[in-house]
C-alpha cells in the first residue's frame, strides 16, 4: 500500500486481484460495506445520507452524504459526530490494472479537525477510534 | 466548562476565525496582509478576529519589523499531526478489511 500526505489530505493506492466490478460492489453496496467497515445505510445515490455505526455502538458516529457515485468514482463528506459539523471529504478512485483493480481513497479536510480537538474533545474522540480499528480486523472473523 | 474552553469554543464558533486558524495550522507563519489575501474582509476586521483567537491562546502574534507574523500553537500543530496518524491508520485497517473481503469472498 503507498501512502502520502500532503498538508490535511491522506491519499492511499492498493492494488487488489479482483475485478473492478466487485471491488465497486464492495465499496458502494451497503450489506458489503457493512461487513468489511461497519455497519451502514448506505446507497450510491447523490445526495443520499448515510450514516456509519458499529454495533457496539463503540466508535463514534460517521454521517454524510453521497456527492458523486458513477462507476468507478465514489465521493461523499464524512462528518463525524463527536465532532460536531466538521465536514472532510471521502474520495475513492478505481482503476482496471494489471488483471485486477487498483484502489485510491482520499480523504481530504482532516486538519478541520484540529480545532475541534483543540476544543478539548481530544480524548473522548480518539479512543474511540482506537476502539473502531480493533473493531474492524474482528468484523472478519 | 471553565473559561478557556469557553472560549475557545466561541473562538471557533464563527467560520472565519475557524478558516483562519486552519490557515495558520497548515501553512505555519502568515503575516496579517497574506492572511488578509484569504478573505474578503478588510485588514481590520482580520485583526480583531486574530485578537479573539489569541485570547483563546490558539494564536500568537510577533512582530517582524513592519508586518505583523502569526502562527498556530505548538500544541494545535501537534494534534493535527496525532489525528493525520489516526485516520492513516484507520484507512489502512479499512482497506486491508476490504481486501481480505473481497479475496474470502471470492473462494
Amino acid at each position: 500500500m503507498n501512502t502520502t500526505t500532503v498538508n490535511d489530505v491522506i491519499s492511499k493506492s492498493k492494488w487488489i486481484k479482483q475485478p473492478i466490478n466487485k471491488v465497486w460492489k464492495a465499496i458502494t453496496d451497503n450489506e458489503q460495506v457493512s461487513q468489511w467497515l461497519v455497519p451502514t445505510n448506505f446507497k450510491a445515490e447523490v445526495g443520499f445520507e448515510y450514516f456509519l455505526q458499529d454495533p457496539k455502538k463503540e466508535c463514534n458516529v460517521v454521517t454524510g452524504k453521497v456527492l458523486e457515485a458513477d462507476p468507478y468514482t465514489l465521493v461523499y463528506t464524512w462528518i463525524n459526530e463527536a465532532a460536531n459539523t466538521v465536514e472532510t471529504i471521502v474520495r475513492w478512485e478505481l482503476k482496471e490494472e494489471n488483471g485486477g483493480t487498483t484502489l485510491e481513497m482520499t480523504h481530504i479536510g482532516i486538519s478541520k479537525y484540529s480545532t475541534d480537538l483543540q476544543a478539548g474533545m481530544t480524548e473522548s474522540y480518539t479512543s474511540g477510534w482506537k476502539r473502531c480499528f480493533e473493531n474492524i480486523g474482528n468484523l472478519l472473523n | 466548562m471553565s473559561q478557556k474552553t469557553d472560549q475557545i469554543f466561541r473562538a471557533l464558533a464563527d467560520p472565519t476565525r475557524r478558516e483562519i486558524f486552519r490557515l495558520l495550522v497548515i501553512g505555519s507563519t502568515l503575516s496579517i496582509t497574506q492572511l488578509s489575501a484569504h478573505f474578503d474582509i478588510s485588514r481590520q476586521g482580520i485583526s480583531k478576529h486574530l485578537k479573539f483567537l489569541m485570547d483563546a491562546e490558539m494564536v500568537k502574534m510577533e512582530k517582524k519589523g513592519r508586518e505583523s507574523i502569526c502562527y498556530a500553537e505548538a500544541k494545535s500543530l501537534q494534534i493535527v499531526k496525532e489525528w493525520l496518524s489516526y485516520y492513516d491508520k484507520y484507512w489502512d485497517n479499512s482497506l486491508n478489511a476490504l481486501e481480505d473481503y473481497l479475496n474470502l469472498s471470492s473462494q
